[in-house]
């Protein structure tokens, strides 16, 4: 009897505690449940249709790429397995993983849809439409990259109206909650796209070209956020596009057309997020009372991202290492030129410096930095703290910051 | 003496059960972030290409040693407690930041540079 008891007891507080536990996973499960389900209604369907054409026609009223989720996934999927190319062996989920993005990436490869990497948007829309609606195949060979620029200046798209509702897309990286937790500064690396510590996950950003001066045909670095890891376009001026992939969200290698002539170009990039251009850079603080009249000027700057193409292209500066003496600041690197800018940590140098020893060191004042009288009435000389310090001129900015400590 | 034993047996397994079930990706996605910083602010810059502002603290506690040195707040990320003066010199903030240090984007001329600093306040709460 006792025996019972206890067993009793012990399975109720199992069940107790288990249901705690379940609450939190069960929407997923239950999800997951109807997407197989809707899968096994559709294979039912077919059978007692008695015929190996795909029977359901589905509605797609968005772009679904890695991560998205829901019945028109399902439906996709369902259609990809009545023609071959969704193998899974679970059957449909409603999640678009790396397994459907390879039925899709197929499925377009057979139909001629360009790039065949995957991304279900409106040509493939429209393709498996009219496939839907007359049970069969059609051989069209049409262009399907993501977002392109609006300033492109010879669009390569068969279909024009692809590029507004790309630009609508969310991602589902853009759908994580942005704050009380860990989740808000990182996200899944399931997504394609992946932002930059800090950046809106639901644009495509550009910062900066390494180097600046280069020759037509040679490798440049990107660095942004919200890069594809599948296919981005960039453009030269709005036009001479090139495509490109990049691993890590963040970062992207892209070759420079062989085609540019020498000049000044503003580059920008297009994906599923949209195009750089249209990007919201620059600053969301004025909502925030506390800053009224405490930024002095928060006006955004007109960001051009700049690329020098040059038949005798010349390294930017680079700072190998810094000594101070006094307020005096010694740099020693290559690169440097008759006229070089600081930015650093304690603001920029109010007017260009010289180098000398034939471009491998400059000096400057710390006391000259722009910021240095601000922040120094706060710490009169009590604390150590880092200087970073980047060097400008003509042929470009160094790549990284220098940092040392000084005492301030 | 029976009754005592038996209600600390199922005490036990009720509390072993408990312990040894997973909390949920809720509960551990709200565990509090960062490490813990401190400091008064002399400066705030605005970050021109990536929106958020770095702010320079003197002095700044990151440990036991008092230093100066910049953090980043990102509206929109970082938490807010009151007062709510974030970034106003003269306020003191207490909060937790992560090391990431390259999260301000600032223009010059050609390209948007990192302006480094210590981390990204993850959240933080003023005087």
């Amino acid at each position: 009897m006792k025996i019972l008891y206890v067993s009793a007891l012990f399975f109720f507080s199992v069940i107790f505690f288990g249901l705690f536990a379940i609450i939190p996973a069960g929407a997923q499960t239950v999800a997951e449940l109807q997407a197989q389900i809707n899968s096994l209604m559709a294979q039912i369907s077919q059978l007692q249709g008695g015929n190996t054409a795909p029977q359901a026609i589905c509605t797609f009223t968005r772009n679904l790429t890695i991560g998205s989720r829901g019945s028109d996934v399902t439906c996709l999927q369902n259609y990809l397995t009545t023609t071959g190319y969704f193998t899974y062996a679970g059957g449909a989920t409603g999640f678009f993983g790396p397994v459907t993005r390879s039925a899709v990436s197929a499925w377009q490869a057979a139909n001629g849809i360009t790039p065949a990497v995957g991304y279900f948007g409106p040509i493939s829309r429209q393709t498996i439409g009219v496939q839907m609606s007359a049970g069969t195949a059609t051989e069209t060979s049409v262009d399907e990259s993501p977002a392109s620029s609006p300033t492109q200046a010879t669009p390569t798209s068969s279909l024009n109206t692809s590029t507004s509702s790309l630009q609508t897309i969310t991602p589902v990286s853009a759908t994580l909650p942005s704050s009380q937790t860990s989740e808000g500064f990182f996200q899944s690396l399931d997504s394609e796209t992946t932002a930059a510590p800090g950046m809106r996950v639901n644009q495509v950003m550009l910062f900066r070209a390494f180097p600046y001066e280069v020759r037509p045909g040679d490798t440049i670095t990107l660095d942004g956020s919200g890069f594809s890891k599948i296919v981005n376009e960039i453009y030269f001026n709005g036009g001479n596009r090139v495509t490109a992939s990049s691993t890590d969200g963040i970062t992207m290698e892209v070759s420079v057309p062989s085609t540019l002539s020498v000049g000044e170009y503003s580059l920008s990039v297009s994906n599923v997020l949209g195009s750089s251009e249209k990007s919201e850079y620059g600053l969301s603080l004025a909502s925030i009372p506390a800053l009224a009249g405490v930024l002095e000027s928060v006006e955004n700057p007109d960001i051009k991202i700049l690329l020098k193409v040059t038949n005798n292209p010349e390294p930017a500066p680079i700072i190998e290492s810094a000594s101070i003496e006094g307020d005096m600041v010694t740099l020693v690197g290559k690169g440097f030129t008759s006229s070089n800018n600081l930015f650093t940590t304690l603001g920029e140098t109010s007017s260009p410096i010289s180098s000398y020893s034939n471009g491998t060191t400059l000096t400057f004042r710390v006391t000259d930095l722009s910021l240095y009288d601000k922040i120094s009435s706060f710490t009169k000389g009590e604390y150590q703290t880092l200087l970073w310090i980047y060097v400008h001129n003509e042929h470009g900015i160094s790549k990284e910051p220098f940092e040392f400590n000084i005492r301030i | 003496m029976k009754k005592k034993k038996l209600l600390a047996i199922i005490v036990s397994l009720i509390l072993i059960v408990g312990v040894s079930l997973p909390i949920s990706s809720t509960q551990a996605a709200s565990l509090p972030l960062g490490l813990n910083f401190g400091g008064l602010v002399s400066l705030p810059l605005p970050c021109t290409c990536s929106g958020n502002l770095w702010i320079f603290f003197a002095p700044l506690w990151l440990g036991n040693v008092p230093s100066a040195g910049p953090l980043v707040y990102t509206p929109g990320l970082t938490i807010l407690y009151q007062n709510f003066k974030i970034g106003v010199p003269g306020a003191w903030h207490l909060g937790g930041y992560l090391p990431i240090p390259s999260a301000c984007r600032f223009y010059v001329l050609i390209g948007c540079i990192t302006i480094p600093a210590y981390g990204s306040i993850s959240f933080t709460g003023t005087s």
